[in-house]
C-alpha cells in the first residue's frame, strides 16, 4: 500500500515536474523566436510608444539579408527625425537641427546576433506564464506574461505575433501593474523584398551639416582595472562590461560598470568631480527609465537603466573606491 | 605654457595618460585653471549650437568672454584639434536627441506642479489631449522629481544614457527600443523652427 502510494507519487512529481520544464522550454522557445524575427526577418509597420502621459506615433522598415541587417525608424509626429540603422552603422537624421549625426555601435556587435538570454538565470528572478491568446494589429498573437519577483525590476506583458514571432506589443509594469511605457504595432507587414531606396532618408540632407564619429576605439579599456566597485546589486543581477571611458558628456575618462538581470540592465558611471560640471543628486526619471547620482569624495557616481528607483539608489549607494 | 596646454587639450580629449598630474597642476596653476574653464566654455558653445534648452544661452557667454578676452580665446579655438571638436559634437548631437527622454521628465515635473499655463503648452496637440483623458491612459510614475532638472545635468544625464543603450546586451525585447526613444521626440522649439522654414 505505501509502496503504490510511493510510486503514485513519484509519477505525479515526475508529471509534474515535466509539465513545469515543458512551459519553461515554450517561453524559452517564444523568447528565443522573438529575438530572432526582431533581427532576422523582413518587415514594416506603423507603432505607438508611449511613457509618462505621452503618446508618439513612428513607422518602422526593417530588412536583413547576407550582408547584415537595414532598419529605418521614422518619427510620424513633425519632427521627421529619422535613424537608419545599416551594418554597424548608425545615422541620425535631425530635421528639428538641421543636422545629420552618424555614429558607430558598439565595435563587438555580432551578425547575426547571438540570443543573450538564459532561461535559468531568467527564472531566478522572474515567473513567466502565457495569457489569452489575442489579436494585435490584425495578427494573431500569444501573450507572455514576465513577472518580477522583487520589487527591483519591472514586469512585461508581450503579445508576440503567433506567426512570425515578431513583438507587436509590449506594456512595460511597474511593482503596481502600471503601465510605465508601451509599444504596440497598428499595422505590420511582412514583405519577402524591401527595397534598399525605402531605407534611406527622404530629407534633404544635403543641406545638413553631417557629423561623423570616427571609429571606436576604446576596444582596449575594456575590462582593464578598475578603481571603483558596485558591492550590492539586487539578486540576478550580474557583471557585464567594464571599461574606462571617454565620453562627450565629461573631460575625465569615466569608468563605467554595466550589470544585467537577462531582462533588464543598469549601468554606473563613476567620475572625478570637476568644478566646471554638474551631475545629478539624488534621483530622476524618464519614463521607465531612472537615474541616481551620489557623491563620493572627489568623485561622483551615476547609475541609470531601465528599473525601478529602489533599484539605482540600492546600486548607487553600493559603490566604493577600491584601495589598491 | 604651449605644453601645458597641448597636456589640457589632451586632458578634455581623453587622450592624456598622467591625468592626475595634470590636475594636481590644475588646482595649483591660476592661469591653466582660467584656460581649463576656457575650454570648457568653448565646449559648451558647441553644445549649446545643438542644445534643447533655449534658456541655456551659452553663447551669449561666449561672445561675453570673446569681448572681455579676445588676444586669449582666439588661439585656443586654433589650437583646439578639429578632430577633437567633430567627435564633441557628434556625440552632444545624439545625446541631444536622446535628451528627449530627459526633456520629458522636466516636463512632467512642471506637470506635477499643476501649473495651468504649462498643461496648456504641453496639449497644444488635440489628438495628444484626447488620448491622455481615455481611461487606458499611462499612469505617471509614482516617483518624479518635482524640481526642474539643471540643463547642464540633463545633458550630462542624456550622454549616460547613450552609452547605456550602447552597451545594453539586455534584448530589450524588439532591440527597437532605444532607437525609439530618440526619434520619438518631438521638441517645442523645433515646431517652431519648422513654421519659419515654410
Amino acid at each position: 500500500m505505501i509502496n503504490k502510494f510511493v510510486s503514485f507519487f513519484t509519477l505525479f512529481l515526475i508529471t509534474f515536474s515535466v509539465q513545469a520544464f515543458q512551459s519553461q522550454a515554450d517561453v524559452e522557445k517564444w523568447l528565443a523566436r522573438m529575438h530572432h524575427a526582431a533581427h532576422m526577418i523582413n518587415y514594416e509597420g506603423n507603432f505607438v510608444y508611449g511613457q509618462n502621459n505621452d503618446l508618439t506615433s513612428m513607422q518602422i522598415i526593417h530588412s536583413v539579408d547576407k550582408t547584415g541587417e537595414y532598419e529605418r525608424l521614422i518619427s510620424l509626429d513633425g519632427s521627421g527625425r529619422e535613424v537608419i540603422r545599416s551594418g554597424d552603422t548608425v545615422t541620425c537624421v535631425l530635421p528639428d537641427k538641421k543636422s545629420v549625426v552618424v555614429d558607430k555601435s558598439r565595435p563587438d556587435a555580432e551578425f547575426p546576433p547571438m540570443f543573450p538570454l538564459k532561461i535559468e538565470q531568467l527564472l531566478k528572478t522572474y515567473s513567466f506564464h502565457f495569457g489569452e491568446d489575442a489579436v494585435v494589429a490584425g495578427q494573431k498573437a500569444k501573450k507572455l506574461v514576465i513577472k518580477p519577483k522583487d520589487k527591483y525590476r519591472y514586469g512585461h506583458s508581450l503579445w508576440v505575433d503567433a506567426n512570425t514571432g515578431l513583438l507587436l506589443k509590449d506594456h512595460l509594469l511597474d511593482e503596481n501593474e502600471n503601465i510605465v511605457e508601451l509599444f504596440m504595432f497598428m499595422q505590420v507587414k511582412y514583405p519577402d523584398v524591401i527595397e534598399k531606396s525605402r531605407l534611406v532618408s527622404k530629407s534633404q540632407t544635403k543641406k545638413f551639416t553631417w557629423y561623423e564619429a570616427k571609429e571606436f576605439k576604446d576596444k582596449n579599456n575594456v575590462n582593464k582595472s578598475m578603481n571603483w566597485r558596485v558591492t550590492s546589486v539586487p539578486t540576478g543581477f550580474v557583471p557585464g562590461v567594464q571599461r574606462h571611458h571617454n565620453m562627450t558628456v565629461s573631460a575625465m575618462p569615466v569608468e563605467h560598470f554595466m550589470f544585467s538581470d537577462g531582462l533588464s540592465s543598469v549601468s554606473v558611471f563613476v567620475e572625478k568631480k570637476m568644478k566646471s560640471s554638474k551631475n545629478l543628486i539624488g534621483g530622476s526619471t524618464m519614463g521607465a527609465v531612472h537615474a541616481y547620482g551620489r557623491e563620493v569624495g572627489d568623485y561622483h557616481v551615476t547609475v541609470v537603466g531601465e528599473v525601478p528607483h529602489a533599484t539605482v539608489k540600492m546600486i548607487a549607494d553600493s559603490v566604493e573606491h577600491v584601495k589598491h | 605654457m604651449n605644453d601645458k596646454t597641448d597636456k589640457l587639450s589632451a586632458l578634455m580629449d581623453g587622450e592624456l595618460r598622467d591625468a592626475d598630474n595634470v590636475l594636481d597642476n590644475l588646482e595649483k596653476d591660476e592661469s591653466m585653471k582660467q584656460a581649463w574653464q576656457r575650454y570648457h566654455l568653448a565646449r559648451d558653445a558647441i553644445k549649446g549650437q545643438l542644445s534643447d534648452f533655449p534658456t541655456l544661452d551659452v553663447s551669449a557667454a561666449v561672445s561675453e568672454s570673446l569681448k572681455s578676452e579676445p588676444v586669449i580665446l582666439t588661439p585656443i579655438w586654433q589650437r583646439m584639434n578639429p578632430r577633437f571638436v567633430m567627435k564633441q559634437v557628434a556625440g552632444l548631437a545624439v545625446a541631444a536627441a536622446v535628451g528627449t527622454i530627459a526633456v520629458l521628465s522636466v516636463q512632467q515635473a512642471q506637470l506635477t506642479t499643476t501649473d495651468n499655463n504649462t498643461i496648456a503648452k504641453a496639449n497644444t496637440q488635440p489628438a495628444k489631449t484626447q488620448l491622455a483623458s481615455t481611461p487606458a491612459q499611462i499612469r505617471q510614475v509614482s516617483f518624479t522629481t518635482r524640481k526642474k532638472l539643471d540643463a547642464a545635468v540633463e545633458s550630462k544625464l542624456s550622454g549616460y544614457l547613450v552609452n547605456h543603450n550602447e552597451f545594453s546586451n539586455s534584448v530589450r525585447v524588439s532591440g527597437v527600443m532605444p532607437y525609439t526613444r530618440i526619434v520619438g521626440y518631438v521638441p517645442a522649439a523645433s515646431s517652431k523652427q519648422v513654421n519659419n522654414d515654410k
